[in-house]
């Protein structure tokens, strides 16, 4: 076997493994946020893939509730600072003088719609919402289909 | 030439091809009668150059036998490569990647990932600020709106 087919050989296999971790959402900064509090204590992370999410016709769906934990919201207004440029902020709210709220649309990766929702309620508790959807649909849809399972 | 029944030729009928074959006349026919009779185990030692010559051919026949042409060493790796993004991508398409951790705990169970994933958009959805969200989507109406309450104000 030459030096070429040997090399081949790894550059594939070095791709098929990255391939169990590479996804669409990992070119963004919201993804420290998953890794960094998805395993915490007082946080609840959630992974589905397509064969799971047929009922919301999603391909990806990722999502973390963090409760009483101030830090992790001010990290994840950090991360989403960033995530938004490109993005088309669909809609944001402020709340003395902090983002309480905000739904971003971000550029599409290959045929996949992708959306960041985020939402940061003090009362009844400190509780923090990260949502992380990927769809073929366009976002005006995947906003229907959240509301459609309420 | 006369062969023996197991088509092996004798010593005195190798020695004649053999000079034959250094005189260049020998046929593909002739060369495959002296090769099976070099190939035994018990040749004499008057032949040992000859085994060696044709040892040297047998070998690098041989070699050329397993030795894969550039085409199939480019379609043996396609297939290596098949073979390991295949299982990859049909591991990932089983589902197998959905999961959820609570409080540092993973689930598996898919009832109740569903059922989080559910909870978890109503935390979401429950404020009614998404549904201004879609009518910002749709159209400039808030703006229009918005405009309509200076559109009384006297200059």
């Amino acid at each position: 076997m030459n030096s070429k087919c040997k090399y081949l050989i790894l550059v594939v296999m070095f791709i098929a493994g990255c391939g169990l971790e590479i996804k669409a959402q990992s070119d963004l900064d919201i993804n420290r946020i998953f890794d960094k509090y998805g395993k915490q204590k007082g946080s609840v992370m959630v992974e589905m893939s397509k064969e799971m999410l047929e009922g919301y016709d999603f391909s990806f769906y990722k999502s973390i509730v963090i409760s009483n934990n101030e830090e992790a919201g001010d990290f994840t207004r950090g991360c989403l600072q960033t995530d938004q440029n490109g993005a088309k902020k669909v809609k944001q709210v402020v709340t003395n003088g902090k983002i309480s709220s905000v739904y971003l649309q971000l550029p599409k990766k290959g045929k996949y719609n992708r959306l960041i929702l985020f939402n940061e309620k003090s009362v009844p508790e400190l509780k923090m919402t990260l949502i992380y959807i990927e769809s073929e649909k366009d976002s005006e849809e995947i906003m229907k289909l959240i509301l459609k399972k309420k | 030439m006369k062969l023996n029944r197991r088509n092996i030729i004798t010593v005195d009928e190798a020695e004649k091809l053999i000079e034959k074959y250094y005189e260049g006349e020998t046929t593909v026919a002739e060369e495959n009668q002296l090769r099976t009779f070099l190939a035994q185990s018990n040749v004499p030692p008057q032949f040992e150059a000859e085994k060696a010559i044709f040892g040297y051919y047998e070998s690098k026949k041989a070699r050329k036998h397993f030795r894969l042409q550039p085409y199939l060493r480019w379609a043996a790796a396609a297939v290596i490569a098949a073979g390991v993004i295949i299982p990859v991508s049909i591991f990932q398409a089983s589902g197998k990647t959905s999961y959820a951790y609570i409080n540092g705990v993973r689930i598996t169970n898919t009832q109740e990932i569903i059922s989080l994933a559910q909870t978890t958009i109503n935390y979401v959805s429950d404020n009614n600020e998404v549904e201004d969200g879609l009518d910002n989507l749709k159209n400039d109406e808030t703006i229009k709106t918005q405009l309509d309450a200076f559109s009384e104000i006297e200059l």
